[in-house]
């Protein structure tokens, strides 16, 4: 990491721009299929999936749905602000990259639950779980903004008695 | 050892972390939140130290000693008519110069003040400095450096209590408020002195400037005084809002002298609590936000408490058959099977529930969060007609409405109040989450957590839509304009959040072995008799008495068993469960309760939906009936409360019941 920003002269944001396009973007994609699989399983009936759900692990879930939504939503709110060359932007990526790892957090702990439902319970409603049973975006989308929070920690902070911030590298 | 006690008071600004400190002075386990109006009710510690018993109370905080709210004229009464030893202002440190407002107000009153600058490590990590000494001498106030939430700075703090109430000098501090004010000031006290029988606590002074505030309060207080007419005269020939702002100027200006000798700021800079505001308060995100995490925060508390739910039913299974086999007559092995394991079982197996809710609810409050999810909801609080700061009691209603009703104090605007008060025991409360659990964990399955979310949402939807009503018929006018402060962002420390979490849920385990105790044997003597009836059955007195309700309930499609179940509910809403714990005869296995309840044909998932929400609007608990009498000083509108909830939670479940019959369901 290199010092490389004053008050006046405000660092690039190129890369956490680049980052928000990618997470905000499968965020949202795969939002919209969980809405379609969530949707479809409402109007049509239970028998309706679409195939690309089953590989992505996708639940029929709308506001799991919803949530994926909020995420690449708030990620692509940034980029849009960073394009303008608002420098502030950067603050969605670090509360999008926030809120994915909240939600993660949830979805895991969630999961723990029913895996002490599963082996330690052995209640018969787990029967066959297994660990990706509960495997969903929200959980495996997440370890992008993961990389991105551990390796990028000291960039949202402001630097004690100046202005200056360290630039991404 | 009379002359060893020491009395002090810590008052300041509201979320400077007065009760934190109170904490750490008294090893108390208070309250502490991160968002302005905890404290409502002064609270009273007491630490020994140095052979000194020192008397701490810690004062509602306050913004300054206007009487604009309840919780500022029970500061500002206590430092007057119980005149502590000492007045601690805790200071924060990151935002001293508007603290400062507060001290020159004190300084009038003439209490012995001692600043304490607390959260200097927020200051300090900002960059700002403070210079303690120059600050003393610029103030002619002891100034003591602390960090209460790590209890740096304690002994200190003691030390100069102890050194203060020794040398017993009194320093005394003036604002001149110029020629023309301090001309009228004057005339007032000669007036106000020539009254004999007046109240010696309160300083001519200050009396004389609160008048030219036109504070009513202190207007009131010398109604009955033989001079009142004269000194009247004088307020009437003023232009008295001229007076009020000139006053508050000269006061910002004496703050604005002594402020740059004493504290240098650090430039401004994007921190980390700006950038996460921008998003969570963005017009288009922050409500969309706020919802996405209130219904995280439900789901873990449905989800993850399920594994030790089915554990405490385990446990408590095997104790309810070794109880009952090893129970001779009959009927008491019924009474302590059916009716006190049965009931009192069935209420407790939801303590992880509980547990979980309230740590996830102190995690948010800890944060910070709370206040902005005031502050986001304001311009819609605004359009139906609420203030936005009623918001904050609505959120604290999740955990207990009796407090989040108490909390309701910080609201200045009595209109604002009184509507705040009336809608806060929609918002769904602890004591209502059992009731969700059960049945939705009974008739939605995986969907579960999901209509919690729901009912939750539902709460808030119908206090909102329930304040417009409100605002428009009965108690009109606009709301008052919302100012509030924002806390910066914290990270919650587990210790508070457990601590929050252990003594919220140890009220409710307490509840579980006395109030719901009594309510279930109850309960269960109404099912037993007359003497040689069937348990539970519809000849039983319980019977009868359902069957005498039912016709009133059976529109929403409840049979009389719900009918005597909400009933009992009205003394505390946890007694739902446990009275369904008790008629279905399902033992503390709350597997076994669901079972019998998809086995009642009676039961469906639309039955549920139409019960969990009439549970969640109908009548408030005992508690909540006695803290709204106590707070609106009225039964009229105390039993306002009562009825129209039964109304809105009538009509809201039949709405459901109906409307979900006519989609087929």
């Amino acid at each position: 990491m290199d010092i490389n920003g004053t008050v006046e002269e405000k660092p690039d944001t190129n890369v956490p721009m680049v980052f928000s396009v990618i997470c905000g973007s499968l965020y949202i994609i795969l939002g919209l299929l969980q809405m379609a699989s969530g949707a479809g399983r409402i109007l049509i009936g239970t028998d309706f999936s679409i195939p690309l759900a089953g590989i992505l692990l996708v639940p029929a879930d709308l506001i799991g749905a919803f949530v994926l939504l909020l995420i690449g939503t708030v990620f692509i709110y940034g980029v849009m602000e960073m394009r303008s060359g608002i420098y502030e932007g950067i603050s969605y990526a670090y509360v999008g990259i926030l809120l994915a790892l909240i939600f993660a957090i949830i979805y895991l702990l969630v999961s723990t639950g029913n895996m002490l439902e599963a082996y330690l319970l052995k209640n018969v409603e787990f029967a066959g779980w297994t660990p990706l049973s509960d495997m969903r975006p929200g959980i495996y989308l997440a370890i992008l903004p993961l990389f991105a929070y551990i390796k990028w920690k000291d960039f949202f902070e402001p630097i004690s008695g100046t202005n200056i911030r360290m630039d991404l590298k | 050892m009379e002359g060893r006690k020491i009395k002090i008071a810590l008052t300041g600004n509201p979320n400077v972390g007065k009760t934190t400190l109170f904490n750490a002075l008294t090893g108390s386990r208070q309250h502490v939140g991160n968002w302005p109006g905890v404290t409502v009710e002064k609270k009273s510690g007491r630490v020994s130290y140095k052979d000194y018993d020192i008397e701490v109370i810690d004062l509602p905080g306050t913004y300054s000693l206007t009487a604009y709210s309840m919780d500022e004229i029970v500061a500002r009464d206590f430092i007057i008519e119980e005149k502590p030893d000492i007045v601690i202002q805790v200071v924060d440190a990151s935002n001293l110069e508007r603290n400062l407002y507060l001290t020159t107000q004190l300084m009038e009153l003439g209490s012995e003040i001692l600043i304490v600058l607390n959260m200097c490590d927020i200051a300090e990590e900002r960059g700002d400095r403070i210079y303690i000494e120059k600050m003393e001498e610029l103030l002619a106030t002891p100034v003591i450096r602390t960090v209460a939430s790590q209890k740096k700075g304690i002994c200190d703090l003691l030390d100069r209590v102890i050194e203060q109430k020794e040398i017993q000098q009194h320093h005394g501090h003036e604002i001149g408020y110029g020629t023309e004010i301090e001309d009228k000031i004057l005339e007032i006290e000669k007036v106000l002195a020539e009254d004999e029988t007046r109240d010696t606590r309160y300083p001519l002074r200050w009396i004389s400037i609160r008048l030219l505030e036109g504070d009513s309060n202190v207007r009131e207080k010398i109604s009955k005084s033989p001079v009142y007419d004269r000194v009247m005269q004088i307020i009437d020939s003023i232009d008295q809002e001229e007076y009020e702002a000139e006053i508050a100027d000269k006061r910002y200006l004496a703050i604005n002298t002594v402020f740059p000798q004493m504290c240098t700021r650090a430039n401004d800079k994007l921190t980390k609590s700006d950038m996460i505001d921008r998003v969570l308060t963005n017009k288009y995100l922050g409500i969309p936000i706020f919802l996405a995490l209130m219904w995280g925060a439900f789901e873990l508390t449905f989800a993850f408490a399920t594994p030790f739910m089915d554990m405490i039913d385990l446990a408590s299974t095997w104790f309810a058959e070794y109880v009952s086999s090893s129970l001779q007559p009959a009927w008491l092995a019924s009474l302590v099977g059916d009716g006190i394991i049965g009931g009192v079982g069935a209420v407790l197996v939801f303590v992880p529930n509980i547990f979980i809710l309230f740590f996830l609810l102190s995690l948010l409050e800890g944060s910070g969060y709370l206040a902005r999810a005031a502050f986001i909801m304001d311009k819609l609080m605004y359009k139906i007609g609420m203030h936005g700061k009623s918001f904050i009691p609505m959120l604290m209603g999740f955990g207990c409405n009796v407090p989040a009703i108490m909390a309701a104090r910080s609201i200045e605007d009595e209109k604002d109040r009184l509507i705040t008060i009336l809608v806060v025991p929609f918002v769904s409360c602890g004591a209502r989450l059992p009731i969700y659990v059960l049945f939705a964990g009974t008739f939605f399955g995986r969907q579960a957590g999901t209509v919690i979310f729901g009912m939750y949402v539902l709460g808030i939807v119908i206090a909102i839509i329930s304040a417009k009503i409100l605002r428009t018929t009965v108690v009109r006018g606009k709301p008052a304009p919302f100012i509030m402060e924002l806390p910066p962002y914290r990270v919650p420390t587990l210790k508070t959040s457990f601590i929050h979490m252990w003594d919220n849920g140890f009220m409710y385990i307490k509840k579980a072995g006395t109030i719901i105790l009594v309510g279930v044997v109850v309960i269960w003597a109404l099912a037993s008799f007359p003497w040689g009836v069937q348990y539970g059955s519809e000849n039983s007195y319980v019977g009868l008495l359902g069957h005498a309700v039912e016709p009133l309930l059976k529109p929403l499609g409840f049979d009389w068993k719900i009918s005597v179940a909400l009933i009992f509910g009205l003394v505390a809403k946890e007694i739902v469960v446990a009275s369904m714990g008790v008629l279905y005869g399902a033992g503390d296995n709350s597997n076994v309760l669901s079972d019998r309840l998809i086995a009642d044909s009676g039961m469906t998932a639309l039955t549920s939906l139409s019960l969990m929400a009439f549970s969640l609007l109908y009548m408030p608990c005992v508690a909540t009936v006695g803290v709204i009498r106590k707070e609106t000083g009225s039964w009229k509108w105390t039993l306002f409360a009562i009825f129209y909830g039964i109304i809105v939670a009538w009509i809201t479940a039949f709405t459901i019941y109906k409307g979900g019959v006519l989609l087929g369901y």
